[in-house]
């Protein structure tokens, strides 16, 4: 499992369409901590900018390495020396997670090395606690983000209207449901994102900032558990052409 | 003992579109069978049902004696070319087969081998998206060649090839069937069936209608070519003995002695024209077995 773990890690980063997207994702994480903290003298008000973006850096990512396979037909061949399908795809959903991850730590280098040389009397600020505290956070949106655009990849299998469900849908949802807080508050996309950062017991809303588990299960339930599962069962069974 | 390859009453729709009607046939090893019918007649599906990329409705595949699936290392088992477009364009030569080499478990230097062996080793570096049909095809060649398979399942790897691709390909077919090796080979390339095949497997409109040795073919008396007076009726009355008759010039082709022929003429009282002993012709016999596969088509 690992091999295919590897494999589709290097699968996903082997051609140059992905390897420029994932290199332009790192840098415009960098660069728009650059713009949006011009002014900040601490590395996590320099780096904070970045968790705006991030959902929509990850999805994009995880769409098209998750959908390059069957828009280029190649799960054809892909499936034909790995019949056993289950194992390719819980394979590619760990690689694509993992790039996710990979991908955000790069960001923090890149914006650590930025803010050390552009702000040297501040630079020992990149190794304040509060730093891993808001990475904590980073990486949880990362994680649902990337989870959520994964699970809806694998059951649209086409990149164009995966990208517009999994990066967009969300947005459009969280605007549209604005006049309805409390559908909103049960039906916000990034309510698991926000809870996985700073998880609690609470079941309902505990506050401002904090999201309790009902809210949060649901949101996972809705827009990650079921395309995943979905999607898993339609991938298992799809017929590539 | 189990042959390498073999369908057992498989059966697959595509909403009310029968694709597969309780298709059964195996391939023994160290034989290269030929898959033929007309384009559309169930040869792809099945080929893909056999690979594990399409479910059967009902009956199953079974390589090894084992379906794919259950297979610890199936591509020791099983090398295959469904599709020499299904590789990503964007991918070089080289790392499309290292990636399978990594999947299987070979080493990269089995990668260099394949390349060597299908000629591609002086455009290992280029995209596959910027290769000739043939190329690619030969690239399928080496990918399925990767993991040492003992079977082959190949849909119509000659197109695009060269002639000179082509008797490479025949070479490297009947070099595989030398070694034990066994070959499923789907194609409209007649003449390499009569070159290289040992076994012909005939699908049309989904039913498997004969499945025969080349040598029995060549050895089999009994083609006539008969010209009667009302052909059409005469047409009728051979297949109502059994036979399957092909119009072929001002006469038909068929595929019994010319007594029998004779005979089926007396007892239709309809009277021969012409009738003479026919050499086989690969053509014609596949036509003869697959002559109703456009009717209504063009309707």
């Amino acid at each position: 499992m690992i091999r295919l773990v590897l494999v589709e890690m290097r699968r996903a980063l082997d051609t140059r369409g992905p390897r420029w997207a994932f290199a332009v994702a790192a840098v415009s994480g960098v660069v728009l901590s650059f713009l949006i903290g011009w002014e900040t003298k601490t590395f996590v008000a320099f780096v904070a900018g970045l968790s705006v973006a991030l959902p929509l850096l990850m999805g994009l990512l995880a769409v098209m390495a998750f959908t390059a396979e069957w828009t280029t037909r190649a799960a054809l061949t892909t499936f034909s020396i790995t019949p056993r399908r289950q194992r390719i795809l819980g394979a590619r959903y760990v690689a694509v997670l993992i790039l996710g991850v990979s991908t955000l730590v790069v960001i923090h280098l890149l914006a650590a090395v930025v803010f050390a040389v552009t702000r040297p009397t501040s630079a020992a600020s990149v190794f304040d606690i509060a730093v891993l505290r808001q990475f904590w956070e980073m990486l949880a949106t990362t994680i649902a983000a990337t989870l959520t655009a994964t699970a809806v990849a694998g059951l649209v299998l086409r990149t164009a209207p995966a990208l517009v469900i999994a990066v967009f849908g969300p947005l459009f949802l969280t605007i549209g449901l604005a006049f309805t807080p409390a559908l909103l508050n049960w039906l916000n996309p990034y309510a698991f994102a926000s809870w996985l950062a700073a998880p609690g017991l609470d079941w309902t809303i505990a506050s401002e900032t904090r999201v309790g588990v009902g809210p949060a299960m649901t949101s996972f339930v809705v827009w990650t558990a079921i395309p995943l599962a979905l999607g898993w069962f339609r991938q298992l069974r799809a017929e590539p052409r | 003992m189990t042959d390498p390859i073999e369908l057992r009453r498989v059966g697959k729709t595509y909403g009310k579109r029968i694709a597969l009607d309780d298709v059964s046939f195996s391939c023994p090893e160290g034989t290269i069978t030929a898959f033929c019918g007309p384009n559309g007649a169930g040869k792809s599906t099945a080929l893909k049902i056999l690979t594990g990329i399409t479910r059967a409705d009902v009956g199953a595949a079974f390589v090894n004696g084992q379906e794919l699936q259950q297979l610890s290392d199936p591509a020791r088992f099983l090398g295959c070319l469904l599709d020499a477009s299904a590789f990503h364009p964007g991918r070089s030569v080289r790392e499309t087969l290292r990636l399978t080499a990594f999947t299987i478990g070979e080493p990269f230097r089995r990668v260099d081998q394949c390349l060597e062996m299908v000629g591609l080793s002086e455009v290992a570096a280029r995209r596959v998206g910027k290769l000739s049909l043939g190329m690619r095809q030969r690239l399928g060649l080496a990918h399925a060649l990767l993991g040492h398979p003992r079977a082959l399942v190949l849909d119509e790897p000659s197109n695009g090839l060269d002639p000179e691709g082509m008797r490479w390909l025949d070479n490297l077919l009947l070099h595989f069937a030398e070694q034990g090796g066994t070959v499923l080979v789907s194609t409209h390339q007649l003449a390499a069936v009569e070159r290289t095949a040992d076994r012909l497997v005939v699908i049309s409109r989904g039913r498997i209608v004969d499945e025969t040795r080349l040598d029995d073919l060549r050895t089999q008396a009994g083609r006539t070519f008969v010209v009667a007076e009302d052909l059409p009726r005469f047409e009728q009355a051979l297949r109502r003995v059994g036979s399957h008759p092909f119009p072929t010039g001002a006469g038909l082709l068929v595929d019994l002695a010319p007594e029998e022929v004779g005979r089926a003429a007396r007892d239709a009282r309809i009277a021969l024209l012409e009738l003479r002993s026919e050499d086989i012709r690969l053509d014609a016999y596949l036509a003869s077995l697959t002559a109703t596969e456009y009717e209504g088509r063009t309707a």
